[in-house]
């Protein structure tokens, strides 16, 4: 291997702005040679102050905010935030709500893991899954704007149900959309496992064992992948996946090929539920009534997003704004497991390692508007526009 | 199913801490609060933590002041810790931290309080390390000093973030509207 | 027309310079839309390579600091210089070389692997950290795949028993096809071009998700350009070169083309089809396959040839 020209320390950079990075945060990395030795971690580049605003708006107005928490599993977000307002307000929703919310976390399940699958591919340089996978997202994303209306941020949480409902047009559009994802998936999982360019990429690579996921609190499909059987959707069933209960997908080698095998299997598991959902959904009511102000009280409300356990804790105070409410991501749980796992890899494998937690960096980044820098940009900026127009003259 | 086993979970943990806790509550059906004074929280936490099966989800930073009222806050803490109060919430003038540890549809929440004016912690990253980037939060968000944490840097807030400013407590506004500067030739 | 004239004409216009240039940008596309088209995505349009090109010359040049600027800026001149200097050897566009002795298909090898080091030498002036670990990366690969790439030009060279290239394919025009009897030679004379010029699967010294662009991260306007251009010319080169040993030689245009572009499709299939290898992968599999192969393929040629057995 070639020897390093600086000694053996030696500190690559990963962001906060790089390519194998969708968002920002910045990782260090000491390398000698091509060898990881020590790594690091700041967070924080995509603050937004999230937690903090949502102590000064309503609880509807909340629901509209959490949302946009991350880009990727928005409905997750407004759903375990509605959960625990609703079990505060003890309110019962009905049925065919409780489905319709299962039905759009599935949904985003699919989503959200082909999107991984191909930024995955990406990082592994196999460019031709990434596209594949994409395409393919966009079925679901297509059927997801047909139903909520959006592609994004669907929005179809209120307090107290669901605005959208099922109709025959696109419950038939969704199976046959099922139909023929399942048979794509098909393919990713015998690609996954049989494609040597690419298990040479990720066999073996990133082992964590279940011992050290289970200490570093890992969750989701990351624990799942080491052996770890952690999923909400079975241990506290919420919404309505006691009616329609979902099954464990566990890997027990611990490496990145498990982790790709674990969500690749969990598309099947999803394809499943929504099938299962659309045959018996039950009827009656999308909504129920809620109260403006919520009792006093507070409450935890877990979800299984699709890269793990989302977690809520909501602290009411009898007004119409809640007093606290701590949104802990699954990705903030993972990140730990990235920096234990890092050393003594080559630097090749790092990014891949690092996308196989399926980071998510706006996720981690709430809580704190940053006002007083705004200013401070807003000259900057008029700084680099004037020296624009000067260089160009 | 569920339902026995989250009562057996819930047993244990009245059992595991038994030696330590001021107070216990059950909220809800699935919850447990054990109060216990900032000393303990190591040795409750290695409790947790040793027995394999709980695991660390979040740690909660709630600051129970409605309002800058913060006269009486000293003997509200000293009330608390001392157990005379055990209810869920509701003090005023008081820090909490949450340390939510979960198992199976179990969570098991770890309280400790604090007064507004020297908050501090021992850290628990010598037992569960992933608890680091919680306990930066807690420092940077609450100003909860945590002396023994391995890593003392901002995790989420700007390097030049002025100090002694906590974001997520009650009495923060906020800095106000930005001067517009060089707005003129815009 | 003076032998002069003749030799600044071939040099600048054809078979060399503009034409190998513009050969070069349509290869260029071509390889483009059918990777594009391969991953299910429409692709650039045809004038995309030379707009590129116009695009990063038009653009500022930043030199940054701390830096040896002379050879900053000569270096991509230099890798130009060289790729196109070894076009004069080669029969370009199924035309007989501009030039031709002896040995020159050990002098075009060697001008072919200088784009490769002036990369690798750019990337380790630069104080940029991924520049530094990209040249490391390239030169790495650089001796990996120059043996057995040597190696598996050599097969045909011993099977016509010349070192002159106008020779080989004259042989190679007259006889079956080389690639029959010598499929491993053909295969490595391949992968070999595709490592290269750091095409995926081997793109591992440019790898964008790990060191953003490798050695040349730092280059940006005329320097990059050239250095861009340089590898679509070795492109065009490196795929005649196959084309006239392994294939039947490019004995007129048409040929030239069928046999070029049907060589290009099948090096865009394989970038479309592989996970990028990592370095050490890459080596792994020259070092153990690729060169071992091609050495065992060459010591039968030369033992067939010693007895005499008509090959």
């Amino acid at each position: 291997m070639p020897e390093t020209k600086h000694g053996d320390k030696f500190i690559v950079p990963i962001g906060p702005q790089h390519p194998a990075l969708k968002e920002p945060g910045h990782f260090e990395f000491t390398v000698d040679g091509e060898t990881v030795t020590g790594a690091s971690v700041r967070l924080g580049f995509v603050h937004r102050g999230i937690e903090k605003a949502a102590e000064e708006r309503t609880y509807i107005q909340d629901l509209y905010l959490l949302e946009r928490i991350c880009g990727i599993c928005s409905h997750v977000h407004a759903m375990a935030f509605a959960l625990g307002v609703e079990k505060l307000a003890g309110v019962t929703v009905p049925e065919r709500a409780q489905a319709i919310r299962v039905l759009v976390a599935e949904m985003e399940r699919i989503h959200s893991h082909l999107l991984w699958l191909g930024v995955a591919a990406h990082e592994a340089g196999f460019d031709t899954l990434f596209m594949y996978a994409w395409r393919d997202r966009e079925k679901v994303m297509d059927l997801l704007e047909q139903l909520c209306g959006n592609r994004v941020n669907y929005s179809i949480n209120v307090l107290g149900g669901v605005k959208e409902d099922v109709n025959d047009v696109i419950r038939d559009g969704i199976l046959s959309a099922m139909d023929y994802l399942e048979t794509r998936t098909v393919l990713y999982l015998k690609l996954v496992t049989t494609e040597r360019t690419l298990i040479g990429r990720t066999r073996g690579i990133g082992i964590m064992e279940k011992q050290t996921a289970a200490r570093l609190g890992t969750v989701g499909p990351t624990a799942r992948a080491s052996g770890l059987e952690r999923d909400i959707r079975l241990e506290a069933p919420y919404a309505a996946y006691l009616q329609y209960p979902a099954r464990i997908v566990t890997e027990q080698t611990g490496d990145l090929e498990a982790r790709f095998i674990v969500r690749v299997k969990e598309l099947y598991e999803s394809f499943r539920l929504i099938r299962g959902i659309l045959s018996t959904l039950p009827g009656g009511e999308l909504t129920t009534k809620m109260p403006r102000r919520i009792p006093e009280g507070e409450t935890i409300s877990r979800v299984e997003a699709p890269r793990g356990e989302l977690f809520y804790y909501i602290k009411s105070n009898g007004s119409d704004k809640p007093d606290r409410v701590k949104v802990r991501t699954p990705s903030i749980n993972n990140f730990a497991s990235v920096m234990a796992t890092a050393v003594g890899h080559k630097l090749a494998d790092i990014p891949m390692i690092l996308s196989g937690i399926d980071p998510c960096f706006s996720c981690n980044d709430r809580m704190v508007s940053i006002r007083g820098s705004e200013g401070q940009q807003a000259v900057d900026w008029e700084e680099l526009r004037l020296y624009g127009i000067e260089y160009y003259r | 199913m569920i339902v026995t086993q989250t009562e057996e979970n819930l047993e244990e943990v009245q059992t595991l801490l038994a030696q330590l806790a001021i107070a216990y509550t059950r909220p809800e059906e699935n919850r447990i609060d054990v109060i216990l004074p900032p000393a303990k929280l190591v040795e409750a936490a290695r409790i947790m933590e040793d027995t394999g099966f709980w695991y660390l989800s979040a740690i909660t930073g709630v600051d129970h002041s409605s309002s800058a009222d913060t006269t009486n806050e000293e003997k509200a803490w000293q009330r608390v810790v001392e157990g005379e109060e055990q209810t869920g919430f509701g003090y005023s003038g008081v820090l909490e931290a949450l340390y939510h540890f979960c198992k199976g549809s179990v969570v098991a929440t770890l309280r400790v309080r604090m007064g507004h004016a020297n908050p501090n912690l021992p850290s628990i990253c010598g037992v569960v390390p992933s608890a680091s980037l919680y306990e930066r939060e807690l420092m940077e968000m609450f100003g909860i000093s945590i002396e023994d944490t391995p890593v003392k840097d901002h995790l989420l807030l700007p390097d030049d973030w002025p100090v002694g400013v906590y974001p997520l407590r009650k009495d923060f506004k906020g800095f106000g509207q930005p001067e517009v500067e060089g707005g003129a030739n815009a | 027309m003076s032998e002069n004239m003749k030799s600044i004409l071939s040099l600048l216009i054809f078979p060399g310079g503009l034409a190998v240039m513009a050969a070069g940008m349509i290869y260029e596309y071509i390889d483009r839309k059918l990777v594009a088209r391969f991953q299910n995505r429409v692709g650039p349009r045809w004038f995309q390579p030379l707009a590129d090109f116009i695009k990063l010359l038009a653009k500022e040049e930043v030199i940054p600091e701390g830096i040896h600027p002379v050879l900053f800026q000569w270096l991509p001149v230099v890798a130009i210089a060289g790729a196109l200097t070894s076009a004069l050897y080669v029969p370009m566009f199924g035309v007989e070389p501009a030039f031709h002795f002896t040995g020159d298909l050990v002098v075009t090898i060697y001008l072919l692997s200088i784009l490769t080091l002036c990369t690798g030498l750019a990337g380790a002036n630069v104080a940029n950290r991924f520049s530094i670990i990209g040249a490391t990366r390239t030169l790495t690969q650089l001796f990996s795949y120059e043996a057995p790439f040597l190696l598996a030009l050599f097969g045909p060279a011993i099977a016509a028993g010349s070192w002159d290239i106008a020779v080989i394919e004259q042989y190679a025009t007259s006889h079956p096809w080389l690639m029959v009897f010598q499929p491993i030679g053909f295969l490595v004379a391949l992968i070999g071009l595709m490592g290269k010029l750091e095409l995926p699967p081997f793109d591992a010294p440019e790898a964008e998700t790990e060191i953003v662009s490798g050695a040349l991260t730092e280059y940006s306007g005329r320097g990059y350009a050239l250095f861009r251009l340089g590898r679509s010319v070795e492109l065009v080169i490196g795929l005649t070169l196959v084309a006239a040993f392994y294939l039947g030689g490019v004995a007129n245009p048409l040929l030239f083309l069928a046999k070029t572009l049907g060589l290009l499709l099948i090096i865009a299939a394989l970038q479309s089809l592989f996970a990028r290898l990592r370095i050490d992968q890459t080596v792994g599999l020259w070092w153990r396959s690729g060169a071992v192969l091609v050495l065992l393929q060459l010591l039968v040629l030369i033992a067939l040839k010693y007895f005499g057995v008509a090959i």
